[in-house]
């Protein structure tokens, strides 16, 4: 009785402001917005929202249709009320540039913090207007153009993301030395350099993807997370060796990079790039002042087994990186080419004493079962004494009939590998799935 | 950790005991546990002895962590940003299991009446337990979420006090943005 009677009162409209606030931010914007018809008290309710998202969520309620979600955006603003910390603009049909620029110059003074404006069917210039946003805390800009500004600084901004965007009269380095606590920078396929420095002094991760001929670190102590996919160099790798003078691309890449924590270099390119003017076998000691003290985890992509100038930039990092944890590393190729050259430098550098003390998982990744890979598989256990897992994952491309015998193939030869770790299991996939676990005699 | 009780107090006089750890899963708990005047019992007047065990059952759950873990297995948008993404596939994949295990122990925790959401809703407020604030709230915001506004009228017992007159010049706004919507 009691329980009937109860259900019956409206609580929700007297919530405080504060709940009302939560709930209302959960809610695509158009359904946030439909709640002012509900009751008097609701009327209101939306329009001092902090975050104003509008996304593939008004694609289906507004057909995506141009003139509809300009006139909403339109709507939405004109009856909000209060500060608007976030403002997105992404997937939908894109607005004019008066459209954006009338909204970016609204939001500049209603102290945005939040910028993303993510429209990848089109192409507009950035408006001026964009630079007095100088409370930012985070940009993010796609499919754009970037002309000289007027005299700028983003004081407050931490995370700042291009994809798709070019610039023109100001470059990059312009834009980066105005944002002074810039944390997070993702470049994608930005376009009007290819020379790329990064100075930027509290920068701790860096998402890079892109054409460029180099890569410059200045002045990065805190960088933590490096994560690099460029398409260097893939097919001219002459050009590179008369291109870049004395100076080993290695110590001008990666010289700046000390304090990294966690290196994911996934590019084809990236360690012929690396290896270009190094003789293989000398390497691992004529860097010796070059030290990834921070180095926990590295991921390198792509990586050329055959290829001794290669496999010998792979081997510097991981020797340079005292204290790395975990390895992933992945093949790059099929073609068995001879086995010598490599197994001349591994036999070298267990001859020269060396040993990753606390490599404790290495994953290999598109494993094709070719004498290299298994020749620096057969390597990586003899130098790991505390090596806890050597995960496999067999790749045999387009040929599944193969594949079941790949697995057991590596399996039963990585099996026959002396291993200096006491502890280690050794698991072999077929992509994901399992296939054997564990040797017999830990069981 | 030590796992000292913690003795909470509610609005109709009724004491409950609660590991420390778990208490500290509500910022208001931790602050005045760190304040260091635990001396005895903890007075809420906000939260009646109805909710106060369901609010404990959560902390229990959330014992110390604050309902701020990466990934809050509510469906809902994480307010949390995580200015660097974790990719670390071992340590996802143990995330996923966690993640899994807490969504199922969630949907179980979720099940009440509506009464029960509001009080726990304004208990996860008063106390500042986030997850749970936010368990919540997305659950009240799913009431919202894609319904005609008769429908959420429905849901929520709220009466609409516009004029005929009102609510068809709101109509008229309304199909301006949209024609497939409108009031019944």
């Amino acid at each position: 009785m009691k329980r009937g009677r109860i259900r019956k009162v409206d609580r929700i409209s007297d919530l405080p402001l504060n709940i009302m606030e939560h709930i209302l931010t959960r809610l695509p914007i158009r359904d946030a917005v439909r709640t002012s018809v509900l009751s008097k008290k609701w009327k209101y309710k939306w329009v001092s929202l902090p975050e104003l998202v509008f996304d593939y969520s008004l694609q289906d309620a507004l057909q995506n249709v141009h003139d509809k979600i300009v006139k909403f955006v339109d709507r939405v603003l004109l009856l909000h009320r209060g500060p608007i910390c976030k403002f997105e603009l992404s997937d939908l049909s894109s607005p004019s540039l008066s459209d954006i620029h009338q909204w970016i110059s609204f939001l500049s003074r209603n102290g945005i913090k939040e910028l993303i404006l993510s429209m990848p069917c089109s192409w507009y210039e950035i408006p001026s207007c964009l630079f007095s946003c100088d409370r930012l805390n985070l940009l993010e800009l796609s499919h754009c153009l970037f002309r000289c500004p007027p005299k700028f600084e983003f004081k407050h901004l931490k995370s700042l993301s291009l994809c798709q965007v070019e610039f023109a009269g100001f470059t990059f380095e312009d834009l980066v030395s105005s944002c002074p606590l810039l944390e997070t920078l993702t470049l994608m396929w930005v376009r009007g350099f290819t020379n790329l420095t990064i100075e930027a002094p509290k920068l701790k991760y860096l998402n890079l993807r892109g054409h460029f001929k180099d890569v410059h670190f200045k002045n990065t102590p805190l960088l933590a997370r490096v994560e690099i996919d460029l398409d260097w160099f893939d097919s001219n790798v002459d050009a590179l060796h008369s291109g870049h003078g004395e100076t080993s691309n290695l110590i001008k890449i990666l010289g700046g990079l000390v304090g990294v924590e966690d290196l994911y270099m996934a590019s084809v390119g990236i360690l012929k790039f690396l290896a270009v003017g190094i003789v293989p076998k000398i390497l691992p000691n004529a860097f010796h002042h070059l030290k990834f003290y921070h180095l926990k985890k590295l991921r390198l992509t792509s990586v050329a087994f055959h290829d001794s100038a290669v496999v010998s930039v792979a081997l510097y990092l991981i020797r340079s990186a005292p204290y790395l944890q975990k390895l992933e590393i992945s093949g790059s190729t099929r073609v068995d080419a001879g086995v010598e050259p490599v197994k001349e430098l591994l036999e070298l550098q267990e001859c020269l004493g060396c040993s990753f003390n606390q490599l404790q998982i290495v994953t290999m990744k598109c494993s094709f079962g070719l004498r290299p890979e298994l020749e620096f598989i057969k390597f990586l256990l003899s130098v790991t004494p505390a090596l806890e897992k050597m995960s496999i994952h067999a790749d045999s491309k387009d040929d599944t009939q193969c594949r079941s015998k790949l697995e057991s193939t590596i399996l039963e030869e990585v099996m026959r590998f002396p291993r200096v770790s006491s502890k280690a299991e050794i698991e072999c996939f077929e992509h994901l799935q399992i296939v054997e676990y564990r040797p017999s005699s830990w069981m | 950790m030590s796992s000292t009780k913690i003795f909470l107090k509610s609005s109709d006089d009724k004491t409950f005991e609660i590991d420390e750890t778990a208490a500290r899963a509500s910022e208001t708990l931790k602050n005045i546990i760190d304040g260091g005047c635990l001396d005895g019992v903890i007075p809420l007047p906000n939260v009646s002895s109805n909710i106060l065990p369901k609010v404990i059952e959560y902390c229990k759950k959330h014992g110390g962590d604050n309902g701020s873990s990466k990934k809050i297995a509510n469906g809902g948008v994480d307010k949390d940003k995580e200015i660097l993404p974790d990719y670390d596939e071992e340590e996802d994949k143990r995330e996923k299991v966690r993640v899994d295990e807490l969504k199922k122990w969630e949907e179980e925790y979720m099940d009440f009446d509506q009464q029960v959401l509001y009080d726990l809703m304004l208990a996860a407020n008063y106390l500042h337990i986030k997850g749970l604030l936010d368990l919540t709230v997305e659950k009240a915001a799913s009431m919202i979420r894609g319904r005609t506004p008769d429908q959420i009228r429905e849901n929520f017992n709220i009466n609409s006090d516009f004029t005929p007159e009102e609510e068809e010049e709101m109509i008229l706004i309304e199909d301006e943005w949209d024609d497939e919507w409108a009031f019944d």
